[in-house]
């Protein structure tokens, strides 16, 4: 019985460092679900079609395009389409993420990979590269739940609000994305292969940030990786350590 | 509406779940493990570098952008040399926010 409590103490503690290790991110994802269900309430889209959306697609970007593409009279399955090519990265997230959940049951695999956003993924790679435990899924849910709690609730919010709360738009909270993310880029760059490889992935984000549904990230994405393996072949072949 | 929300909710989750739902019951060839390996930082940056073109876009008088970007910086910077993730987060936060303060 004190062996249950104890996994269950140690379960719960990797559930709140999970949850305290999204909590920074979640002040940029608060303005935008607030935005997300202001503009949901312009467009006449219900509050509980706007709060089912947010909490059971849970994918910002795909739901943003998706709104875009209601107001100017886009069909169910061009929306469908565009929003699955909005959320391609997330196949590279599935596939960095699947060797460090196969040992889970089917269940906890599924409830993980509906909270996989970009914001979990950032911060499970750390995880998993750095702290990795017995209980790293755990960790996971706590990130992931805490996110969608606030991406829903903030939807909910913006729309209650309406377009009550302009001001929100010029508050600059969506600094704390890039931020965040920059700053955990630079700690992973630990040899010259990750270097080229990011410095190629930024470049060509850069030139591809024109591009319609976000093709320009993914673009850069495939080109990032794509260097970076090659430089490592390059190293290994000749005799330089990675 | 219902159509949307079901069918966006179906095939993001399908994306998300295809490798995780498959994990175990197949071996991932070494080469796409290796080039896989370099996912976090490259699509971190792309995203970093998407998101901040899109903010000097819509704030794109000089004074802004030189509050994005030095806030910026600085997160970087402390990171490289600091490590500490928090530090530079908080700090960069902090300085965009007093920044754009001043600069108001």
């Amino acid at each position: 019985m004190k062996l249950v409590t104890f996994a269950h103490r140690k379960n719960l503690r990797s559930y709140f460092e999970g949850a305290l290790s999204i909590s920074p991110l979640t002040m940029g994802v608060i303005p935008f679900g607030i935005i997300f269900g202001a503009i949901a309430y312009d467009l006449g889209i219900s509050m509980t079609a706007t709060v089912a959306m947010s909490a059971i697609v849970f994918a910002g970007s795909a739901q943003f395009v998706a709104l875009g593409m209601l107001a100017v009279g886009s069909g169910p399955l061009l929306v469908i389409v565009t929003s699955i090519i909005v959320n391609l990265r997330h196949l590279i997230y599935s596939a960095w993420l699947a060797p460090h959940l196969s040992t889970l049951p089917p269940r906890w695999r599924a409830l993980l990979s509906f909270g996989l956003t970009d914001e979990v993924f950032a911060i499970m790679s750390r995880h998993y590269n750095n702290d990795k435990t017995s209980n790293s899924h755990w960790f996971f849910l706590g990130a992931s739940s805490v996110l969608w709690f606030c991406w829903t609730l903030s939807s909910l919010i913006g729309h209650a609000m309406g377009s009550g709360f302009p001001a929100l738009n010029e508050m600059g909270l969506e600094i704390a994305m890039p931020l965040t993310f920059g700053s955990m880029v630079v700690v992973m760059i630990k040899d010259r292969a990750t270097l080229l490889a990011t410095f190629i992935a930024c470049i060509s984000a850069y030139l591809g940030r024109d591009l319609p549904h976000q093709l320009g990230l993914m673009l850069a994405t495939i080109l990032g990786i794509a260097s970076g393996y090659l430089a490592s072949r390059y190293q290994t072949s000749s005799g330089e350590s990675p | 509406m219902t159509s949307i929300i079901v069918g966006m909710a179906v095939t993001v989750f399908a994306i998300r779940y295809l490798f995780i739902g498959l994990a175990g019951r197949y071996q991932m060839p070494e080469p796409i493990e290796k080039a896989l390996s370099f996912s976090p930082p490259v699509v971190l940056a792309g995203i970093v570098v998407t998101t901040i073109s899109t903010m000097l876009e819509v704030n794109d008088d000089s004074q802004s952008m030189l509050v994005i970007l030095t806030s910026l910086f600085t997160a970087l910077g402390l990171a490289l040399y600091t490590k500490n993730l928090l530090l530079a987060i908080s700090s960069g936060m902090v300085l965009y926010g007093t920044l754009s303060l001043i600069t108001n």
